[in-house]
């Protein structure tokens, strides 16, 4: 009986603890700012931009940035008409708090369509570790009003369904992918092993009010790396991924789509990494006009390690010989990739000992040659993940800070 | 922060429910590793690395239980989950009957700590390190059993 009581005590705090945890996690993040009064732990304010762990900002057709990021409890969004300087007030998505996953790894997302919508999704964590449900949410009219959270995947086991990527291509065609352990659980009820998750997928073609049935990618997938979605020139997603494959070797995968249909899956990486583990580390990619592909990917495998380029004329079907980047041992790490006509971009971080910096290179040849490296801006605290984004004109560095007010950082000025 | 009216009584009940409470994890800042390592000279121990949210490192943090509890070695885990995750890591630890060993979890930038810890160790996880006299050994990945017994054997000789 007093157990039972304990256990009661113990899940009552448990459902109390979103109200405060938020700012105590930041504020146990902080390198120099545990003694420091912050925003960040004034429970009046929980929704500021800057206390957020993992905000992410996309741009929509008219040059306007919206962001969107998770503290205690929900999913914010703001949009900045100043190229990522200033916020406006933030507004919240789902209206009914949820257990939200905002890290490197696995963020909420914003998806702006062509005519003004915004698709949100994001994992909300359930009762057990590494379980979650992919959610999502849709407005029409700016992030005023939200349609109510919807989850995503329709395998409803407490078990992975996280590391989602969203897109949609110009017919309006809503994509959702993500990593899914549903096959995973249901070979091992039956004493079966299942090597990793599988990756799964959705579509919508009304705008998010409904989604399809979901539909299987690939077997056998890394659990804990995310995944990344862009699209070919006639609309078709393109996703990469941390696969799996014979004897544990965790490389990277690809799969272009059909229309909404699957396709098949191709080998992106050679590194052999052979891994029983979590790398927390997962691919990116961008599709340039011409359709080339260009991706970014990280490995640690003894001969062949750190981040690598490599690109696709042939829908990824063969890719270019990887060109590594990155310092090795200053911590190279989660690389991302934006290609803007001949111009590709690349940016990842690196720590030197005293702080880390977001670096960017450049190629003005479609990724054949690259500038030296640039630092973009630095810290001495806590970062999250280094992003590239643009409106189509330029090319902005999405990075925060611990600790610092978010900005989308003009990355022109860092290389020549 | 405004006080709230709660807290005292839950506080209260809380302390009577100690037993099931479980241990609280040390803060691992800069300068925690070398702590760790100087403390123990040549002595051999494991450092073991893992997160709350890696599927293999529960299979490790299983096997760490039930090796030690037919063969005591010292054992420091270091969760690099966040501080928020504090009790949450505890509880993981508690379920694997790992309670009494030294544990810690991550409290300062990651960069900074990993740097600390192993330049080429990119957070990948279950990863843990096998101390001899002074020499480290990395294993990337969940230890297994057998791996561990031959290094205790080695140790002990």
């Amino acid at each position: 009986m007093p157990q039972t009581f304990c256990r009661l005590l113990a899940l009552s705090l448990l459902l109390l603890a979103p109200l405060s945890h938020a700012a105590m996690d930041h504020a146990g993040h902080g390198a120099s700012s545990d003694n420091q009064p912050s925003p960040c732990n004034d429970p009046e304010a929980p929704a500021a931009l800057e206390c957020a762990l993992a905000p992410t900002a996309a741009f929509d057709s008219n040059g306007r940035l919206w962001v969107v990021w998770a503290l205690g409890g929900h999913v914010y969004l703001s949009h900045s008409d100043d190229k990522g300087v200033s916020f406006g007030s933030p507004l919240p998505v789902n209206r009914l708090p949820e257990r939200i996953a905002a890290d490197g790894e696995n963020r909420p997302k914003v998806i702006p369509g062509m005519d003004g919508q915004l698709y949100v999704s994001w994992t909300m964590r359930l009762p057990k570790p590494y379980s979650g449900d992919v959610r999502f949410a849709y407005s029409k009219d700016g992030g005023k009003n939200f349609s109510a959270p919807v989850t995503i995947n329709d395998n409803r086991d407490i078990t992975s369904h996280r590391f989602e990527s969203m897109g949609v291509n110009e017919r309006g065609e809503l994509f959702l992918a993500w990593l899914d352990k549903r096959d995973q659980l249901a070979q091992s009820r039956s004493g079966k092993k299942y090597a990793g998750a599988a990756l799964y997928y959705t579509v919508s073609t009304d705008g998010g009010a409904s989604f399809r049935a979901n539909r299987k990618l690939a077997d056998h997938t890394c659990e804990c790396c995310r995944t990344a979605m862009a699209f070919d020139r006639q609309g078709n997603p393109v996703i990469v991924w941390r696969h799996v494959f014979a004897e544990n070797i965790r490389d990277h995968a690809i799969t272009r789509l059909s229309g909404q249909e699957p396709g098949s899956v191709r080998r992106l990486s050679f590194d052999q990494w052979k891994i029983d583990a979590c790398p927390h580390h997962g691919p990116a990619i961008d599709i340039a006009g011409d359709g080339r592909y260009h991706t970014v990917w990280f490995n640690n495998a003894p001969e062949r390690h750190g981040l690598f380029y490599a690109f696709s004329e042939d829908h990824g079907d063969t890719f270019s010989e990887p060109f590594n980047f990155g310092r090795y041992d200053a911590g190279a790490a989660h690389p991302d990739v934006l290609a803007l006509g001949d111009l590709v971009y690349l940016t990842w971080k690196e720590f030197d000992g005293k702080q880390t910096a977001a670096l960017v290179m450049r190629s003005r040849d479609r990724g054949k040659s690259w500038s030296k490296p640039a630092v973009a801006a630095v810290t001495t605290g806590d970062s999250d993940h280094p992003f590239l984004i643009s409106d189509g004109r330029a090319v902005y560095l999405s990075w925060h800070r611990r600790g610092l007010p978010y900005q989308a950082i003009p990355v022109s000025g860092a290389v020549r | 922060m405004k006080t709230r009216g709660w807290l005292p009584g839950f506080l209260v009940l809380l302390l009577a429910c100690a037993p099931l409470s479980a241990q609280e994890l040390q803060r691992f800042l800069p300068g925690s590793y070398q702590a760790i390592v100087d403390a123990r000279g040549a002595r051999p121990f494991v450092l073991a690395l893992w997160s709350v949210d890696c599927p293999p490192c529960y299979a490790e943090l299983k096997m760490l239980g039930e090796l030690q509890r037919s063969q005591p070695f010292d054992l420091v885990l270091v969760s690099t989950d966040a501080p928020g995750t504090a009790t949450e890591a505890s509880r993981v630890l508690g379920r694997f009957g790992l309670d009494a060993n030294e544990a810690w979890i991550f409290a300062a930038p990651t960069a900074r700590l990993r740097f600390e810890i192993d330049r080429s160790w990119y957070g990948e996880l279950p990863r843990s390190y096998l101390f001899m006299e002074g020499q480290r050994e990395a294993v990337t990945g969940a230890l297994e059993a057998a791996t561990l017994r031959a290094w205790l054997e080695r140790s002990r000789r």
